[in-house]
């Protein structure tokens, strides 16, 4: 009992401090007064984004996009204030202090002066604790079978169906309707948010993504997907997340992507494969790398035009460079080869719904160096393999 | 034992958090009071949907459970924030 209440004790004291009040942006933004914004920064983002990071080395644009910037007015501490007009910066700033008061300024700037007025007191509203406090009965709440609805009751796997097709032997071996049924009664009797087996990184949200034809495919289960391919090959392969590429293309080389690819040699790997995800087009597509043969084949399920193609060799030139950067780093040699970039020779996809199950395909067929032989028609019943592979936790081989 | 770890409990971290969009926000934590909380108060601050953003560190997805000493975090380590990806 006495430990119980030491932790609920104890538990309250890290809830006070992550409210707004203690959980303060004083680290970067102390010393920076409302001077600091001048007009024409207001008028475009980036400006003021540029100068803040030249003083903090920071980016402010995602406050400013919300229309809150942090920032300091006359050394009275303030944490969020908002800009209403831009042209005459009125900004209502909120100050909150430690007894989870706040008060309300309301400032003006002139060309010459700065008005800062107290326009009033308050205090926060208790929903934002509330909130935090009772987290974990959330969690409770949320396993309560009773109140959450099985994926029976809802009505879609009725959209699943037998399919019978020749070349089932190559395509999914060992497939039979009972099978399929085991997958749907395992499926049927668990909660949207429920995790597949063991594996917490996927729920059952994500594993009927691919279960249901025509449903587009998102990060978590292609991660796992490729996961479970680099466990099986017998090659040293190496695969990235799915997010490694747009977070590169964003954030170039910074602390955190070095970090990460401090301690992988990347060119002791006999493939690496990148699944990338084209956030403008909403479509996944393939990158693979073959560091001894100095190829890049980029593989896409949807029929690559120049329009398209001269939009990805902007994004794919960059692996190039990116390759190098880390040959340098590695190898002390300054790269004196070529790479090659072609395209990859994919089946072609027939909707506008398949191409996240074509990349797993593909990918499955380029780390277990078979010829690709299927067609968008099969892609049904692939969704359905993959189902049963993320399902039970291993790469069915076939002979 | 449990001496030992009330005063690890006391004990501060500071990490810091990557959004999507670059920006840097630092936050201190007990070493084993769960993450999900502090995330919760990052969303806020933020305006991001809970469904919307995956938080991973070292390529590991932060879950419910986890917490600085579950995850060996150090001292300046960095969660990083991921907008979901969905494409047909």
């Amino acid at each position: 009992m006495i430990s119980n209440k030491r932790k609920a004790k104890e538990d309250k004291s890290l809830i006070e401090e992550l409210t707004l009040d203690n959980y303060s942006f004083e680290d970067y933004i102390e010393g920076r007064d409302i001077e600091n914004i001048s007009v024409e920064h207001i008028d475009s983002g980036e400006n003021l984004q540029n100068s803040h990071q030249e003083q903090t080395g920071l980016n402010l644009k995602s406050y400013f996009i919300n229309s809150v910037v942090f920032c300091n007015v006359h050394s009275k501490k303030i944490n969020a204030c908002e800009i209403n007009d831009v042209d005459n910066i009125t900004v209502n700033a909120v100050q909150y202090d430690n007894k989870r008061t706040f008060r309300v300024f309301e400032v003006y700037k002139t060309q010459n002066e700065t008005e800062v007025i107290e326009t009033g007191v308050g205090q926060v509203q208790p929903e934002v604790s509330i909130d935090l406090a009772f987290d974990d009965e959330d969690t409770s709440n949320e396993q309560l079978p009773t109140k959450v609805p099985r994926v029976r009751d809802m009505g879609i796997l009725h959209k699943i169906k037998y399919i019978n097709t020749p070349d089932v032997n190559i395509l999914f071996p060992g497939y039979s309707k009972e099978i399929l049924l085991g997958i749907i009664k395992h499926i049927a009797d668990k909660t949207l948010n429920e995790g597949v087996s063991r594996n917490e990184e996927v729920t059952i949200n994500d594993l009927l993504k691919v279960f249901l034809p025509n449903v587009w495919l998102n990060d978590a289960v292609i991660n796992t997907y490729f996961d479970l391919l680099v466990k099986q090959s017998k090659d040293k392969v190496l695969a990235f997340n799915t997010h490694f590429f747009e977070q590169s293309t964003k954030q170039k080389f910074t602390n955190v992507v070095c970090k990460k690819l401090k301690n992988i040699k990347l060119f002791e790997y006999s493939k690496i494969i990148i699944p990338i995800h084209l956030a403008e087009l909403k479509h996944w597509a393939l990158i693979l790398i073959e560091p001894q043969a100095k190829t890049i084949t980029y593989f896409d399920s949807l029929l690559v035009d120049l329009n398209t193609f001269n939009f990805l060799s902007t994004k794919i030139s960059f692996v190039v460079g990116f390759l190098n950067i880390v040959y340098r780093a590695q190898e002390r040699f300054v790269p004196t080869f070529t790479w090659k970039i072609k395209c990859g020779d994919s089946p072609l996809q027939n909707n506008m719904n398949d191409c996240g199950v074509f990349v797993c395909i593909n990918a499955r067929y380029i780390i277990f160096n078979q010829q690709i032989n299927y067609s968008h028609e099969a892609s049904d019943l692939l969704r359905q393999r993959i189902t049963y592979e993320i399902l039970s936790n291993r790469i069915l081989i076939s002979q | 034992m449990t001496e030992d770890k009330g005063e690890d409990a006391t004990e501060y971290m500071n990490l810091k958090i990557l959004g999507h969009d670059n920006s840097v926000t630092p936050f201190k934590i007990k070493k084993h009071a769960l993450l999900i909380k502090c995330l919760k108060t990052y969303f806020k601050i933020i305006g991001l949907d809970r469904v919307s953003v995956i938080f991973s560190f070292d390529g590991h997805r932060i879950i419910k459970t986890d917490t600085p000493s579950s995850l060996e975090m150090k001292e300046g380590d960095v969660i990083e924030v991921f907008l979901r990806q969905i494409g047909g």
